[in-house]
């Protein structure tokens, strides 16, 4: 469906052209029925930072309902006497998030998080790794990722990735709004955008949410025992 | 709210990077004249993270080595990145100390202190020296870091600036994808072969 891949207007003349036909909108709406170039910047490294903090404003302006509906469903589970688990992947993100972390407040149990149990609340941008957990009835929180097809992942990009999506086993997603090819900053004559985004921002979601559920802890009385 | 003050925080922190520009560029620089005779680029982080974010992952520069696991180890002519949320961690001085014996010279993005002082290119970041935004009653410590984001963005930066730089001198930098993509497996063969060749 077009519209799951719908980040602006722009997009949805695009996408609605490529799929009625080019010729139904020439000369109606100034459109090329080739790809255009993406535009390529000038300053690369201030490129990467622009994009970054994109990515966490969009994530602050979409995404913190969602956040906190997960973070007070941390609570309640943990009050309930339930175990909160993570499992984070990718390249910096595992030893960004360990618990021995300096400054990681342990609001999660990092061993065996395929035992997660029913009523258990379990964080994850490794939508793989928790399959089957939902049908013991643990909650599942996904954090999307470029290298799993999610509602964001333009139509055809990952075919090669076949079917499985992380809707498939989350009870809860918050988008990353990272691309799916990672990488945020156009370079001359290189096809993919490159530099990536997913270390930062799994880091930074995962950090969100810790912050989150720590406030809320700590307002039932439960303080931070920090790395 | 505990969330707003982490955004905010990360947001200030990283928009204050571009204040370190010229480091950047005096890191990229450093690599840039490695890489363009003959020298290789290594990667330390005591933690692992930044030398699993930069080595062989999707959207990189193929010409990052691992320092802890490449069989060759840095030799004259090549430059050790070593990156490190702690100041003084005995395990990067180390690190820093060994490149520097064997001819290899040092860049460091790290806070101010042995590892900054020791490196032949430094790149500050004081970003986060008590390892977290946030405080909260009942706890003298702060907690939800931002300097181990704030270091990749650094060497991200480093990278970006590097690239630009081969760019510039008519070298296209050779970049490693990741497998998922389609036809991932072939990209990256294609990438070693050409790191292999141009040695950038």
């Amino acid at each position: 469906m077009i519209f799951d891949t719908i980040s602006s207007r722009r997009d949805f003349i695009t996408n609605l052209a490529r799929t009625a036909g080019c010729t139904a909108l020439a000369g109606i709406i100034p459109l090329s029925c080739e790809k255009e170039e993406p535009p390529v910047s000038d300053d690369l490294a201030a490129a990467y930072i622009n994009e970054i903090i994109g990515i966490i404003d969009t994530i602050a302006e979409r995404e913190t309902p969602v956040i906190r509906q997960v973070a007070a469903l941390s609570v309640q589970a943990r009050l309930q006497g339930r175990n909160l688990y993570s499992y984070m992947t990718g390249g910096m993100t595992p030893f960004e998030t360990a618990n021995s972390r300096a400054g990681n407040p342990h609001v999660f149990l990092e061993e065996n998080p395929r035992e997660a149990q029913k009523g258990d609340l379990i964080v994850t941008n490794d939508a793989d790794f928790v399959r089957g957990l939902g049908e013991r009835s643990a909650i599942v929180a996904g954090i999307t990722s470029p290298w799993i097809v999610n509602a964001q992942t333009p139509a055809g990009a990952l075919e090669n990735m076949g079917g499985f999506r992380i809707e498939d086993v989350a009870d809860h997603i918050i988008s990353s709004h990272i691309p799916y090819t990672d990488g945020v900053v156009h370079v001359s004559g290189v096809k993919l955008p490159v530099f990536p985004a997913s270390g930062i921002i799994h880091t930074a979601l995962y950090y969100i949410l810790v912050a989150e559920i720590t406030e809320r802890l700590a307002e039932n009385g439960i303080y931070p025992r920090i790395g | 709210m505990f969330g707003q003050q982490y955004f905010d925080a990360l947001k200030t922190a990283l928009s204050a990077l571009n204040s370190r520009s010229g480091e950047v560029e005096n890191a990229a620089a450093h690599l840039f004249t490695a890489v363009t005779n003959g020298g290789r680029v290594y990667v330390y982080d005591p933690s692992g993270g930044i030398e699993n974010e930069l080595v062989n992952q999707n959207a990189t520069l193929a010409l990052y080595h691992s320092f802890s696991t490449d069989r060759r180890k840095p030799a004259e002519g090549d430059v050790l990145l070593v990156c490190s949320h702690l100041p003084d961690n005995r395990e990067a001085l180390d690190a820093v100390n060994g490149a520097h014996a064997a001819g290899t010279t040092v860049t460091a993005v790290a806070p101010e202190g042995g590892i900054t002082r020791r490196a032949d290119i430094a790149v500050i970041n004081n970003s986060d020296r008590d390892h977290g935004v946030i405080t909260t009653q009942g706890s003298a410590d702060t907690f939800c870091p931002v300097s181990g984001i704030t270091n990749a963005a650094l060497c991200w930066m480093i990278t970006a600036q590097l690239a630009e730089k081969l760019l510039d001198d008519g070298k296209t930098p050779t970049f490693m994808w990741g497998e998922y993509l389609e036809n991932g497996s072939s990209l990256r063969e294609e990438a070693r072969r050409r790191y292999g060749e141009t040695g950038y």
